[in-house]
């Protein structure tokens, strides 16, 4: 054994890689946590040791997925702290909008320069009839999360909902926290800033709930999503290969894989916070069990409808401007928070689609108050719920609209029943699992309640062992590289 | 009293024990449960592995031009050839099989729907075939399902175990032949097979089926005489006197298996 080699690979193992971004699943996090974790009990104790250290890992965490805009991070934070200081000792209202106007213009300017630059430029030169040269731009991981903190924030401060955080320290903390930082949840201040200043020990259940959500995420992410997801590719990557059965399947395939992906991911946040004794709110509520599409924006992605609805919708003027303007409130809203998922006319396209339903929805909700509840209506409403969140994701991943209009297609077109027994013979793994997901999306929250209970009231064996059991299933399913998560990218 | 130990160092025991196992797993011989062999990590390869050494530009591409330089006889002894791989394999495996008619070896061909480099080194199946049908020659048709890939280095590993599976019978890897854009899977397949291994399916027009991916008989016809020229004059030549109308498939094993199996 070369301790050369040995030293220099570990060496490795700390640089930015582009083609390696640091991800909850990966080996590298666990290993680094392991080192974290210890520290972090020493330092708990005082609040200012421990902000330092988190603050620390968490822009080492960022420097690994992002490289050197770890510093552009800590500008962003400085330059919100200090305005956001401003706003709170300016007495004038005016200042104070023009203060809190310049902090959002700094925050969504970046945003806009890295996420939509080239988006504007193609669509400028496409008007003008120009020749198009995209601009060498790296999209830095999670700046759409961090940009809306910082926004709410901001917002926060000027309605003097909360008052701005005395140290930058708390604040750089708050933002850079790394169990939210590259895919959220969006953590917001009023509820995070004050579990900062009690800096309150975790307890047993947070401890063990903790890692029993850690395991939920791997297991979603790491054997469910990216066991799918290979299926789903060859359909979304080759539209017109496959015959009408495969390509539903690979359809609903993909409904649950981004749903696996994104809520696994969110898990596994929620659970590091837990035993690090931060509690972040709950991102998913079993979303495709919704009845209707106002459910389920209620449901999927919680932190980024809520923050949507707070500070977009609502200053838009809500529903308090009568039924037509409410709608347009509401077409808005989602189609910017389509744009917000991507720089492409396909992600609007999505996010229009979602508004146009919610605002159909709302207009009908008259008429399907009087019907009863039945199971057959249940049943039915459900059926076209989930059948329009599915439709949209074909827009939302196919590489453009001439691809997603031949997955479409393809489904009428070439649709057999008697393919569906062969499909199943083909890929039984594929479809186990997809029925292992739905029956796991259908649980009772209870039972899946009383599961977390149990076992973080199991003995310490029994925790180790199912530990070792998802992470070797894992491993059995692991492609020889890690899928970035779905939401990274925005 | 014994103090109970607290929850977050009982945690931190739990992650350090289970880490301590994977490494362990990962450095052991292989671990078999029933007829499954445990998957592991890449611990030792993560730490371990030497960077690999740029090769001086001087070496040319085809490693054939500087091996051509003694002339090599082919392998008269060849009597069994095992041909395996992904879904590519089926109609050039018959293709093959018709140059084992020609020239006295038996053809095992084993085409496995959807299958990846992975799957074949974990499955069992590399060892179960050769044990089977007994080969003095191989050829691995492997790479059209990792046309996908994001990071091609990592199965750079897988490809050096399968070559080590194959106990130094001699082989030729068949690349991919290419229906999109290469990002990467040839330099991929070069990283890890020796000097002389890889047939490059580069430049061959080849008829493809409906699907406009695989290659149709005749496709494979013309890809399996590309193949068997080069053969001809690789580091281990064998007989490759071309097939004719009276060289069927009598007597030679074809073998599909589906993605499941």
């Amino acid at each position: 054994m070369d301790s050369g080699t040995l030293i220099s690979n570990i060496g490795h193992l700390f640089l930015y890689d582009r083609n390696t971004p640091m991800l909850f699943s990966s080996g590298l996090f666990w290993f680094l946590f392991i080192l974290f974790l210890p520290v972090y009990i020493l330092l708990k104790k005082s609040k200012a040791k421990m902000t330092l250290f988190v603050i620390a890992f968490s822009l080492f965490f960022y420097y690994k997925s992002s490289g050197l805009f770890f510093l552009m991070l800590i500008a962003t934070s400085l330059a919100d702290w200090l305005l956001s200081r401003a706003i709170f000792r300016t007495k004038d209202r005016s200042r104070r909008l023009a203060l809190m106007w310049l902090s959002i213009c700094i925050s969504l300017s970046i945003l806009g320069y890295f996420k939509y630059a080239n988006f504007f430029l193609w669509n400028w030169n496409a008007m003008v009839r120009g020749n198009f040269q995209p601009l060498d731009i790296i999209l830095p991981v999670g700046i759409s999360f961090y940009t809306f903190q910082s926004i709410s924030y901001v917002v926060d401060v000027f309605k003097r909902k909360i008052t701005p955080t005395r140290s930058w320290f708390d604040y750089l903390f708050f933002l850079s926290f790394f169990p939210a930082l590259v895919a959220g949840p969006i953590v917001r201040a009023d509820y995070f800033l004050p579990q900062i200043k009690k800096n309150l020990q975790a307890d047993s259940s947070m401890i063990w709930g903790g890692l029993w959500l850690i395991i939920i995420g791997i297991l979603k992410k790491a054997v469910i999503a990216d066991y799918i997801a290979q299926y789903n590719d060859l359909i979304f990557n080759d539209p017109g290969l496959y015959s009408g059965v495969q390509t539903l399947m690979g359809v609903v395939g993909y409904t649950m894989q981004i749903y696996c992906d994104f809520s696994g991911y969110s898990d596994m946040a929620i659970g590091l916070a837990l035993i690090m004794g931060f509690r972040l709110a709950t991102n998913f509520d079993s979303p495709y069990q919704s009845r209707n599409l106002t459910e389920f924006w209620r449901r999927w992605h919680i932190s980024l409808s809520t923050w949507l609805r707070d500070y977009l919708y609502i200053p838009l003027g809500g529903n308090r401007k009568g039924t037509l303007r409410t709608y347009l409130n509401n077409f808005l809203t989602m189609l910017i928070g389509g744009l917000w998922h991507g720089a492409a006319w396909k992600f609007v396209f999505w996010g229009a689609m979602h508004g146009l339903g919610l605002a159909i929805h709302k207009a009908c909700r008259p008429l399907l108050v009087r019907i009863p509840d039945t199971p057959l209506t249940i049943f039915f409403s459900w059926l076209l719920t989930f059948l329009y969140v599915s439709f949209l994701w074909v827009f939302f991943r196919a590489k453009d609209f001439s691809d997603s209009i031949l997955i479409i297609k393809n489904i009428f077109k070439e649709f057999h029943w008697w393919q569906f027994p062969q499909f199943i013979s083909a890929r039984p793994i594929w479809c186990l699992m997809m029925l292992v997901l739905i029956i796991m999306h259908f649980v009772p929250q209870r039972w899946a309640d009383t599961l977390q209970l149990r076992y973080a009231a199991s003995p310490w064996l029994v925790k180790l062992i199912i530990f070792l059991i998802v992470v070797q299933l894992v491993i059995e399913f692991m492609l020889a590289e890690v899928q970035p998560f779905i939401y990274f990218q925005f | 009293m014994k103090r109970p130990i607290p929850p977050i160092l009982s945690l931190w025991l739990l992650l350090i024990v289970a880490l301590a196992i994977f490494i362990g797993i990962s450095m052991s011989e292989d671990i078999k449960i029933g007829s499954h062999t445990l998957s592991k990590g890449y611990f030792p390869e993560t730490l371990f592995a030497r960077e690999e050494e740029e090769e001086p530009d001087t070496v040319p591409e085809n490693p054939v031009d500087t091996i051509t330089v003694v002339e090599v006889q082919p392998d008269t002894t060849v009597h069994s050839l095992l041909i395996f791989g992904d879904s590519m394999t089926h109609n050039l495996s018959m293709s093959v099989a018709k140059y084992g008619s020609k020239n006295n070896y038996k053809v095992t061909g084993v085409t496995w729907e959807s299958s990846s480099i992975p799957g074949w080194l974990h499955s069992g199946k590399i060892k179960e075939y050769i044990k089977m049908s007994n080969p003095d020659f191989i050829i691995i048709s492997l790479g059209s399902n990792e046309m996908e890939l994001k990071y091609f280095d990592r199965r750079v590993p897988d490809i050096k175990k399968i070559v080590e599976e194959l106990d130094s019978i001699p082989f030729v890897w068949v690349g991919p032949p290419l229906w999109k854009e290469d990002r990467g899977v040839y330099s991929m397949l070069e990283a890890g097979l020796p000097n002389g291994r890889l047939f490059r399916t580069e430049n061959i027009e080849i008829p493809r089926g409906p699907d406009h991916v695989h290659p149709t008989r005749k496709g494979a016809d013309i890809w399996a005489d590309t193949l068997m020229r080069w053969i001809a004059n690789s580091y281990h030549p064998i007989l490759t006197t071309p097939p004719d109308s009276t060289s069927t498939l009598k007597g030679h094993k074809i073998i599909y298996l589906h993605p499941d199996d």
